[in-house]
C-alpha cells in the first residue's frame, strides 16, 4: 500500500466521522454537475421550455418526439428535464447492463444499455450495421414485459402511469440505417402503447418521413453568444470564479458557437488553469484535436507541395486513429482554411472541393483517401 | 469459419506440398504419387538408390539435383547458406534458427537437403569415435510432419513436443530440423502456440540447439471471403504474419531470402533435363525445344513448374502448344507495388503490366494495394515531383473508393483497376521528362498505415468505453460515444488531472491543520477536487495525445505488439473498472451511511497502483509548498 492511498484512507475515515453529512451527492465536471434537471431550471430558449412544460401536463398523451438541433444545444438536457417532470427524479438513477444480441451471420454482439426505471437508451452507432437486429429484439423485449405491469398497476396514479409506457430514448437517431428506421416505423406502430420514442439528432435529413409523420419535431436551437455566456457567468459565480473581464466569457462563447457543453468544459479547465481567475488575456484552451487541424489548415496553405502533404496524411491518420469522424474532420478543415484564406475564388475552390469529397466521404469506404485528396485538391488550387 | 478454415487449410496443403493441380489434371495415370512433399522426398530417395525409377516419372523428381553442382541456384546465395548452416552446426552461431524465404520453386529445401548432407556428415564423421560410428547413418535432416499424430497428443501440442524430441539431437546425433510443413498457422490459437514454440526454442537455456531451418514459402491467397481486408495470415502467407514481429526481430534468427531463379540458370537446367529426356520427347518437338524454353523462361521463376510444363509439353502430341502457362506467378504487395509506381522493365507497355497484374494476383482484388499505393506513391523519385501528380493519383484512389459496394462489402474489379491505370499513366508520363538527366531512385517503399491505425482506434474505443463506465459508476452521468470523442476525451481527463494536482495539495494542507472547523470549511470549498482520485479517474487523454501516426517500415509491429497490448489494457481496465465501481460505491455507501442494497459482496483487497509509488516521495516538496499558499487562495475566494 503506497503512502499515498494511506493518506486517502486516512482521509476518508475521518470524511466518515467528521463530515459525514457534508459529501453527499456526486460530483463531477461542471458540465455535468450545473446541468438542469428540471424543467424550471432550462435557460436558454424560453419558448421551448414552454411546449415541453405543456407536454408534461399531459403525461399520458405523450406523443413520440423527435428532438433536433446541433451538438451542444440541450437535446439530452431537455429530453430528461421533460421525463423527470413526468416520471420524478428516478429517471436520473442510472444503470449500465450488457445486453448480447446474436446476428443473423452468429455473431454474438454485446451492447451497453443504459436504463433507469423508466427509460432506456440506446446508440445506434455502437451496433454499427447490425442496429436493425438490436432494436428489433430490445424494443420487442421491453414493450412485451411492460403488458404484464401494465395490468397490476393500473391504480395508483403515478404507479400506473410509470408502468403504463416506458420511454426509449435513441440518440443520434440520424445514424440510424434505413433498415433500422424502418423496422422503428412498424414498432411505434405496434407497441404504441407501451412505448414512447424520444429521438434526437442533429440533422433531420436522413430521416425517413415515415418516422418524422409520427413524431412531435421538437427543434433544439443552440443558444446565442449572449446566453451561452450568462450560463458561463451563472456557473462562475457558484463555483467562485474571479472573472476580471466579461469579455473572456464572450470570447469562450463565440469560439465555441452555440455548443454549451464545449463552452462549459473550456470555461472549467480555463478556470482551473489559472487559479480560478479569468483575465481578457487568458488563453483560451481549444481541444487538442481542433488546434491540430487548425495547424493543418496553415500548413496546406503555406507549402504546397508533395511531402507537405505526406506529413498531412500522418496527421490525419493520428486524427481518425482518435476517432474524430471524417466528416467532422472536413468541415472544421474546410471552415479553418476560408479563415485563413483571403482570396475569393479561393475560398468558392476550398467549398467546391470540400462539397465534393465530402459526398465520396459518405458513399465510400476508407476515409483517408477522400481526407487526402481534399487537402491535394486545396493545394492545387491556392497554387493556381 | 470453420469452412473458411478448412478451405485455407486445403489450400495451404496444396501449397505446401507444391503440386501444380494443372500438371495433376494433365496426367491422370499418375495419380497418387505424389501427395505430399514428404512422399516425394521418399520417392526421390528412392530413386536415388536407382530401385524404382519409373519410366512416367515426373521429370523434376527424376532429375532433381543429386549435388551441389546441379543446384539451380546462385552461387553467391547457396555460399550465405553454406556459411549460416556450417556455424550453426558447430555451434560457434549466435543463430539459432535459420529462415529461408521465397516464391515456390526456388530451390528453398532442396538446398537445405543438399547442403545438410554434406555438412552434417562431415561434422559427425570428425566428433564421432569409432564406437558411435554406425551411427551415422542417420538421416541429417529431420522434417515435421503436421500430419503425423501419435497417438494420446493433443493437436496443438504437437508442434511443440515435436521441438521438444529434437532438441537433443545434438552431439554425434547431429541432424538439422527443417520445418517445411507448418501446423495450421490460421488458426489464430495455434499460430499463437506455434510462435510460442519458436521463442521458447531461441530463449532455450540449453546452450547447442541442432539447427532449426524453417522454410517458407511465401505467397498471396485468394480469400474467398472478404472479412480481412488487411493483411494477415488469410491473405498474406509471409513471414511477417506467420512468424510474427517477435520472432523474426530475434537476434537468433537469420533470414535469407531466396529470388526466383533467374533466366539464365534456369535455361541451363531446363536444356539439361531436355538432353537427358531426349528419347521421351514427342517426335517433331526436339527440334522446338529452343523456342519452346525461351518461352518458358519469361514468364517463371519456378524450377519446379517450368520442368513440369516442359515435360507436358514435350510429350504432348498437339502441336499448338505453345502457349502452355506456367504455374501462375502471385505477386507480393511490395513487388505489385513497385510495377505500379516504377513500372516494368519486363513487359513492353504499361497496359500489358497492369493486364497481367490485373490477371495474376489475388493481391489486387483487396484494398492493400490501394493502400499502399496512397502510403507510397510518394517515394516516387523522392518527393521530388509535381504537385498536380499528387493530386491526379489521390483523386483517382478516391473515385474509386466512392465505387465501394456496401452490400457485398467488396470493391468492384473495375474500380481496383482503374486507380492502379491512373498511377501508372501518371508515372509514365513524368518519366519521360525525367529519365534524360538521371534515372530516377526511389525511397523505399512501406507497408499501409492502416493496420496502425485500427488498433490505436481500438485503443481508443476501449479507454473511451472505460471513461464511459467510470463516468456512469462514478458520478451518474451519461455520454454519448460522439461526445467523448469530441470534447470529453480531450477535456475531462485535462479538467480531472488539475483538480487530482490540487487534491494532492489540499491533503497536505489538511494534515498540516488541526482546527476541525477550518478542515470542515476547506472540504466544503473543494469537495469537487477531493472527490478525484487517480486510481479511479482517467486521468491522460483518452488514446493518447494528439501527434502523428508514422510510417511503419514493420508491417508486425502494428499487428501483434498492439495485439497483446490491447489484451492486456482490456484486462487491467476490467479489472480496475470493477475495483472503481466498488471501491468509489463503498466509499459513497459508507459516508451515506446507507450501503446500497444490491452492491456486490465486494473483494476487499484493493490494489495498489504503481503509478501512484513514483508521486508520493518525490512530490512531497511541492505539495507542502502549495500547501502552504492554499490558506492564501482560501481567503481570496471566501
Amino acid at each position: 500500500m503506497t503512502s499515498i492511498f494511506y493518506k486517502d484512507e486516512v482521509l476518508l475515515r475521518e470524511f466518515n466521522t467528521n463530515w459525514k453529512a457534508q459529501l453527499t451527492g456526486k460530483m463531477s465536471l461542471w458540465v455535468d454537475k450545473y446541468r438542469p434537471k428540471s424543467l424550471d431550471a432550462l435557460t436558454h430558449t424560453p419558448r421551448l421550455t414552454h411546449l415541453l412544460k405543456s407536454l408534461s401536463v399531459e403525461p399520458r398523451d405523450l406523443p413520440h418526439l423527435l428532438f433536433y438541433g446541433p451538438n451542444g444545444a440541450g437535446k439530452k438536457t431537455r429530453c430528461m428535464a421533460l421525463l423527470q417532470s413526468i416520471f420524478g427524479s428516478g429517471v436520473y438513477k442510472l444503470k449500465i447492463d450488457v445486453r448480447q444480441f446474436t446476428t443473423p451471420s452468429n455473431r454474438k454482439l454485446e451492447l451497453n444499455v443504459v436504463s433507469s426505471p423508466y427509460h432506456l437508451e440506446i446508440t445506434p452507432s455502437d451496433m454499427g450495421n447490425n442496429d436493425r437486429i438490436v432494436i428489433q429484439e430490445l424494443l420487442k423485449e421491453v414493450a412485451q414485459m411492460e403488458q404484464v405491469d401494465f395490468q397490476t398497476a393500473s391504480g395508483a396514479e403515478t404507479g400506473g402511469l410509470a408502468h403504463r409506457y416506458k420511454c426509449v430514448i435513441i440518440n443520434e437517431a440520424d445514424s440510424l440505417t434505413r433498415d433500422a428506421q424502418a423496422a422503428l416505423r412498424r414498432t411505434m406502430e405496434k407497441y404504441s402503447r407501451n412505448i414512447r420514442f424520444i429521438m434526437l439528432c442533429e440533422s433531420m435529413s436522413s430521416m425517413i418521413a415515415p418516422i418524422k409523420s409520427r413524431c412531435l419535431l421538437v427543434r433544439t436551437p443552440a443558444p446565442t453568444t449572449q446566453e451561452t455566456a450568462d450560463a458561463l457567468v451563472k456557473v462562475g459565480g457558484q463555483e467562485k470564479v474571479t472573472v476580471e473581464d466579461e469579455a473572456i466569457l464572450n470570447t469562450i462563447a463565440e469560439s465555441c458557437d452555440g455548443n454549451l457543453r464545449k463552452a462549459l468544459l473550456t470555461f472549467e479547465s480555463m478556470a482551473l488553469n489559472n487559479e480560478m481567475c479569468l483575465k481578457s488575456s487568458t488563453a483560451l484552451i481549444r481541444a487538442d484535436w481542433v488546434v491540430v487541424i487548425l495547424k493543418m489548415a496553415n500548413r496546406i496553405l503555406k507549402d504546397r507541395s508533395v511531402s507537405s502533404l505526406v506529413e498531412c496524411r500522418a496527421t490525419l491518420y493520428d486524427l481518425l486513429a482518435h476517432c474524430i469522424p471524417a466528416k467532422v474532420i472536413i468541415q472544421e478543415l474546410a471552415f479553418a482554411l476560408l479563415d485563413a484564406i483571403h482570396n475569393d475564388n479561393h475560398k468558392i475552390a476550398v467549398v467546391q472541393w470540400a462539397s465534393v469529397f465530402d459526398e465520396r466521404l459518405r458513399l465510400g469506404n476508407k476515409p483517408i483517401y477522400h481526407l487526402e485528396g481534399f487537402i491535394a485538391r486545396v493545394m492545387c488550387e491556392v497554387d493556381g | 469459419m470453420a469452412s473458411k478454415n478448412g478451405q485455407l487449410q486445403k489450400s495451404l496443403s496444396s501449397l505446401s506440398s507444391h503440386i501444380h493441380e494443372w500438371s495433376e489434371a494433365a496426367q491422370p495415370n499418375k495419380q497418387g504419387l505424389v501427395q505430399s512433399k514428404k512422399r516425394r522426398i521418399d520417392s526421390g530417395t528412392r530413386s536415388k538408390d536407382g530401385s524404382s525409377i519409373r519410366a512416367s516419372e515426373e521429370w523434376y523428381l527424376k532429375h532433381r539435383p543429386r549435388n551441389l553442382q546441379d543446384l539451380a541456384l546462385h552461387k553467391q546465395k547457396l555460399q550465405d547458406v553454406r556459411d549460416v548452416l556450417q556455424a550453426m552446426i558447430s555451434g560457434e552461431s549466435e543463430h539459432r534458427i535459420l529462415l529461408l524465404t521465397g516464391p515456390a520453386g526456388c530451390s528453398k529445401s532442396t538446398s537445405v537437403h543438399l547442403l545438410s548432407e554434406e555438412l552434417v556428415q562431415n561434422y559427425r564423421e570428425k566428433t564421432c569415435t569409432m564406437f558411435q560410428m554406425r551411427e551415422s547413418a542417420a538421416p541429417s535432416v529431420v522434417e515435421y510432419d503436421s500430419n503425423n499424430y501419435s497417438l494420446g497428443s493433443s493437436k496443438l501440442d504437437h508442434f511443440d513436443d515435436f521441438l521438444g524430441q529434437s532438441m537433443y539431437k545434438i552431439g554425434p546425433n547431429l541432424t538439422i530440423i527443417l520445418i517445411e510443413d507448418f501446423p495450421n498457422v490460421f488458426n489464430p490459437q495455434t499460430r499463437n502456440l506455434f510462435q510460442q514454440s519458436l521463442l521458447r526454442w531461441l530463449y532455450s537455456s540449453q546452450k547447442a540447439l541442432p539447427p532449426l531451418v524453417i522454410s517458407l514459402t511465401e505467397c498471396a491467397i485468394q480469400s474467398t471471403e472478404t472479412t480481412s481486408s488487411f493483411f494477415s495470415v488469410d491473405t498474406q502467407f509471409i513471414c511477417e504474419t506467420v512468424l510474427g514481429r517477435e520472432v523474426l526481430s530475434h537476434p537468433g534468427v537469420k533470414r535469407i531470402k531466396y529470388n526466383p531463379i533467374n533466366k539464365t540458370l534456369l535455361k541451363k537446367h531446363l536444356k539439361n533435363v531436355c538432353v537427358k529426356e531426349r528419347e521421351a520427347f514427342f517426335p517433331g518437338k526436339w527440334e522446338k525445344r529452343e523456342v519452346f524454353i525461351k518461352k518458358i523462361i519469361e514468364h517463371c521463376g519456378d524450377i519446379r513448374s517450368a520442368i513440369s510444363a516442359l515435360q507436358l509439353w514435350a510429350k504432348s502430341g498437339a502441336q499448338s502448344a505453345f502457349d502452355i502457362d506456367t504455374r501462375e506467378q502471385s505477386v507480393s504487395y511490395f513487388h505489385g507495388l513497385g510495377k505500379l509506381l516504377y513500372g516494368s522493365k519486363d513487359t513492353d507497355s504499361d497496359n500489358n503490366t497492369i493486364n497481367d497484374l490485373m490477371a495474376s494476383t489475388p493481391l489486387t482484388q483487396s484494398d492493400n494495394l490501394k493502400l499502399g499505393i496512397l502510403e507510397n506513391y510518394n517515394t516516387f523519385n523522392r518527393q521530388e515531383f509535381p504537385l498536380s501528380y499528387a493530386v491526379d493519383i489521390v483523386d483517382s484512389l478516391s473515385m474509386s473508393d466512392t465505387m465501394y459496394n456496401w452490400t457485398t462489402a467488396q470493391s468492384l474489379s473495375e474500380s481496383l483497376e482503374f486507380p492502379y491505370r491512373a498511377v501508372r499513366q501518371q508515372f509514365s508520363s513524368l518519366v519521360v521528362t525525367n529519365t534524360k538527366t538521371d534515372p530516377p531512385s526511389h525511397n523505399r517503399t512501406v507497408f499501409p498505415r492502416e493496420g496502425k491505425v485500427r488498433n490505436l482506434v481500438k485503443k481508443f474505443v476501449l479507454e473511451a468505453n472505460d471513461y464511459m463506465l467510470v463516468e456512469l459508476n462514478k458520478y451518474g452521468n451519461s455520454h454519448s460515444f460522439r461526445d467523448v470523442v469530441l470534447c470529453f476525451a480531450f477535456y475531462g481527463p485535462l479538467i480531472r488531472k488539475r483538480l487530482n494536482f490540487k487534491r494532492k495539495a489540499l491533503i497536505h494542507f489538511l494534515e498540516s491543520v488541526n482546527d476541525s472547523t477550518e478542515q470542515k470549511s476547506v472540504v466544503e470549498n473543494n469537495r469537487d477536487a477531493l472527490m478525484v482520485n487517480d486510481a479511479t479517474d482517467v486521468l491522460d487523454r483518452i488514446g493518447g495525445e494528439m501527434g502523428i501516426v508514422s510510417v511503419s517500415h514493420d508491417l508486425a509491429s502494428a499487428e501483434e505488439v498492439n495485439h497483446t497490448v490491447l489484451t492486456n489494457s482490456k484486462l487491467q481496465n476490467f479489472r480496475k473498472l470493477q475495483e472503481t465501481s466498488l471501491t468509489s460505491r463503498r466509499q459513497l455507501g459508507d459516508q451515506n451511511n446507507s450501503p446500497d442494497p444490491d452492491d456486490e459482496p465486494f473483494d476487499p483487497i484493493i490494489e495498489s497502483d504503481d503509478s501512484s509509488v513514483n508521486f508520493s516521495d518525490d512530490d512531497d516538496e511541492i505539495y507542502d509548498l502549495l500547501a502552504s499558499q492554499s490558506p492564501r487562495k482560501r481567503d481570496k475566494m471566501t
